[in-house]
């Protein structure tokens, strides 16, 4: 067995789960230190920040599906398949759009989900489009994971 | 990058609190009452209600100190850094300063003056200052000027500032001079620390020593004073040079302020100029320039998370007592609506 195809595939998923994740965990903890500053003068509106912070954590859970798809595509969970070099380094390449894409939109999520807290901060109203605002981001992360899954399917084994 | 993430959970308090800053129409309701009981029941609608003590009117200045005292303290908690909001205040120790000393040169008690925002013990500046030079050591920008045996302790830049006034009033005993001193060294501190720290603050700094020079120059002139009395109180930094400034000086107020409309500040220029051919009078033009400043600090809603929201609060909050604090004279003095309103241009239309 080429230990090296397996050793690039699990660097593949690796790196879907680790920086999607990083990614979102820095962007639901920008949300998140702003949301208290929020909730500290007004506590009622602790809902409206919920949904807000929960925006960016969608992308490490894109990153984990990946992941998950990388180790039952080579069998990590009971018998390792043959995996050649080549093939290892196309399971990391596809699992790139989703762990680079991940890592840098859940911040920019982040970021535009704290502004939109200044929005409900002044405007509750208004939570409706400070949802949408920080959604936006959400699309680029979702092609990525699509095109991680795509490339992923386009692996045989 | 604009964002600074030390900032995060302080701009989301900043963002909240905004919303309890006096708003527009509040002051125009204040405005229009008939007498000064009237627009003190509107103030106690607002935010400053919570420092009422039942003396009703006369309690209008407790309250509005209080609420701004409340302001700084809140920011200087929250906030990451806290030179933030000390280079602001060291404004009022200044104040504090200028108390002190002209207290003493008169006779006068000054307690009652005290403003209590400053980040330095009143008590403490008045000790050093009854010092006076005596024992004090002339040294170098970092070595201590007050004689260590005397246990006080102040800020160095406190030291050095009242230890020069000191020697200007042994010199010259012209408390004016030392009153341009402190107030050049308030600017002075806050563009050291605005350029290193802050472009935000810096852009409304530029704004502000420019409005001060260019309406100094305008009054002075208006009022007679030499040219010599307009070069001291110059200030450096402004977008409007020395040169310019100077150029116009000969000419009457009107023809300096035409000669002004080539600069970035023809919108102030022009329209304090035409209310100064029909009333004789900057008052509207020196709004004008506050309306600016306030217009400086909107930049601050662009950005999510960052010390702009946290000193646009508290420039805002500065404003805001000012405006309220310009009605209830103005109520309680009897002054006409027009005048009043006039004055409370940079409030009403910002």
């Amino acid at each position: 067995m080429d230990i090296l195809g397996i050793v690039l595939a699990f660097a593949g998923a690796a790196l879907a789960a680790g920086l999607a994740g990083i990614g979102s965990s820095i962007g639901v903890s920008i949300v998140g230190q702003v949301a208290a500053g929020l909730i500290t003068e007004e506590p009622g509106k602790f809902g409206q920040t919920l949904i807000l912070q929960a925006l960016p954590g969608t992308q490490g859970i894109y990153g984990l599906l990946v992941a998950f798809l990388v180790i039952f595509k080579i069998g990590a969970i009971g018998t390792l398949k043959a995996v050649t070099p080549g093939q290892g380094m196309a399971i990391l390449l596809a699992c790139l759009p989703i762990a680079l894409v991940g890592l840098f939109s859940a911040i920019a999520q982040g970021q535009a989900a704290a502004a939109s807290i200044g929005l409900i901060a002044r405007r509750p109203e208004e939570l409706g489009k400070g949802i949408i605002y920080p959604a936006f981001v959400e699309t680029y992360a979702v092609l990525a994971l699509i095109a991680s899954i795509l490339l992923l399917q386009g692996v045989a084994l | 990058m604009y964002n600074d993430i030390r900032y995060a959970y302080a701009t989301g308090r900043i963002r909240s609190l905004q919303k309890d800053l006096v708003d527009e129409t509040t002051v125009r309701r204040m405005l229009e009452t008939p007498d000064e009981e009237a627009a003190f029941a509107v103030m106690m609608e607002t935010s400053y209600a919570a420092y009422a003590t039942g003396a009703g009117v006369s309690d209008y200045e407790r309250m509005l100190e209080a609420g701004l005292i409340e302001a700084y303290r809140l920011v200087r908690s929250i906030s990451p850094d806290g030179t933030l909001t000390d280079i602001l205040l060291r404004r009022y120790d200044l104040h504090n300063v200028r108390i002190i000393i002209k207290a003493e040169h008169i006779g006068a008690d000054y307690k009652h003056l005290i403003v209590p925002m400053g980040r330095v013990d009143p008590d403490t500046i008045a000790a050093a200052w009854h010092l006076r030079r005596e024992g004090w050591e002339e040294g170098s920008e970092s070595s201590h000027i007050l004689p260590p045996a005397s246990q006080i302790s102040l800020p160095r830049w406190l030291e050095r500032l009242l230890y020069r006034a000191a020697l200007m009033i042994d010199n010259s005993g012209d408390l004016y001079l030392v009153d341009l001193m402190l107030d050049k060294a308030w600017f002075r501190g806050l563009k050291a620390w605005s350029k290193e720290n802050s472009h935000y603050l810096y852009a409304w700094l530029v704004v502000r020593i420019d409005a001060v020079n260019i309406m100094g120059m305008l009054r002075l002139r208006a009022g007679g004073w030499s040219r010599e009395r307009w070069r001291e109180i110059f200030i450096e930094g402004g977008r409007v040079s020395r040169s310019k400034l100077e150029s116009l000086y000969d000419l009457t107020p009107e023809q300096a302020a035409a000669g002004l409309i080539d600069t970035v500040y023809r919108r102030e220029i022009e329209g304090g100029l035409e209310d100064y051919r029909k009333c004789g009078e900057l008052s509207y033009m020196e709004a004008l320039f506050e309306a600016r400043l306030l217009e400086v600090l909107r930049a601050e809603r662009y950005i999510t998370f960052g010390s702009q929201p946290l000193l646009a609060y508290l420039l805002r909050k500065e404003a805001e007592v000012r405006a309220l604090r310009m009605v209830m004279i103005g109520k309680l003095n009897g002054l006409p609506h027009d005048i009043i309103h006039k004055r409370l241009r940079a409030f009403l239309y910002r």
